[in-house]
């Protein structure tokens, strides 16, 4: 019980760490998903023009 | 070319579970460290995250090296891929850290030797991006990139040692630790096991990742080629 409340409240901080690598991450797979569907319509079209 | 191989989806469910897995390990198994409170648990993926971008830099260097050998596209791709990858996994394990310092050491940064070369490598690799958009000839971009990824990595393991050989307040955690050190901590059983399944976790997702990152080089390449021989067509 007494170790328990020498225990420093840094739980907010924990919630930013993840919400920042959550959020980071989930941008560049984002990007990554973009970026091949963009390069795919256009690989589609020059087959199609071929 | 467009359909995405079988053994890739199995790699990318594979990926997703372990980090779930690894997440669960963080928040549910390891203990809470009783100096630090909670924010101690950002150190598990922190570290799997700067150790993830420093192997995407390796993994730049060694297809730097390959493409100086063989000039094949598929090592430039492989290189700016790695890079790419690793440039935003070290910039998170860098806000990451961040994070973790302001309640341990009461300030969001100083310019200590790991932070400071740690912030020396993200320019490095950010620079890297920067000058291979200023060359516009395929062949001497892929030339450039490969000599600027060999030497551009030998910051990595100076970032690495650091903490090992200067005077730092950051901790190490495997290893001897500085004397100055603060916010260090001794990881019990359960600590290791949340900490070294998040290494495999990420390790396996960097695979994943630069995997996909390689395909959508090639398509882009591929698209390339393709829009070069329509313009001759057309002219």
């Amino acid at each position: 019980m007494f170790s328990r409340l020498l225990v420093p409240d840094t739980f907010d901080y924990m919630i930013a760490g993840y919400v920042v690598l959550s959020v980071v991450l989930s941008i560049y797979i984002a990007s990554i998903t973009l970026r091949w569907k963009q390069a795919a319509a256009k690989f589609r079209t020059y087959q199609e023009d071929k | 070319m467009l359909k995405e191989p079988r053994l890739l989806t199995a790699l990318d469910i594979l990926s997703a579970l372990m980090i779930l897995v690894a997440a669960g390990l963080v928040f549910f198994y390891a203990p809470v460290e009783q100096l630090m409170g909670q924010v101690q648990k950002v150190f598990y993926f922190h570290v799997a995250t700067a150790w993830v971008g420093m192997l995407g830099f390796m993994v730049a260097g060694v297809a730097g090296v390959q493409y100086l050998r063989t000039e094949k596209e598929k090592w430039d791709i492989t290189g700016l891929g790695a890079v790419e990858i690793s440039l935003v996994f070290f910039m998170t394990a860098i806000i990451l850290g961040s994070i973790w310092a302001r309640p341990i050491w009461n300030t969001w940064w100083t310019w200590e030797p790991r932070l400071t070369t740690a912030a020396i490598v993200e320019l490095i690799y950010a620079a890297y991006l920067l000058l291979r958009s200023g060359v516009d000839d395929p062949g001497k971009r892929a030339r450039f990139a490969a000599i600027y990824a060999i030497f551009g990595f030998f910051s990595v393991p100076l970032t690495f040692i650091s903490i090992r050989l200067l005077r730092t307040i950051h901790p190490v955690v495997i290893g001897n630790a500085e004397a100055a050190s603060q916010g260090g901590f001794n990881m019990d059983d359960p600590m290791k096991i949340a900490f070294f399944f998040s290494l495999a976790a990420f390790s396996v997702f960097f695979v994943d990742l630069l995997w996909h990152r390689i395909r959508l080089g090639e398509l882009q390449s591929k698209v390339n080629t393709l829009r070069i021989q329509s313009y001759e067509k057309e002219s």
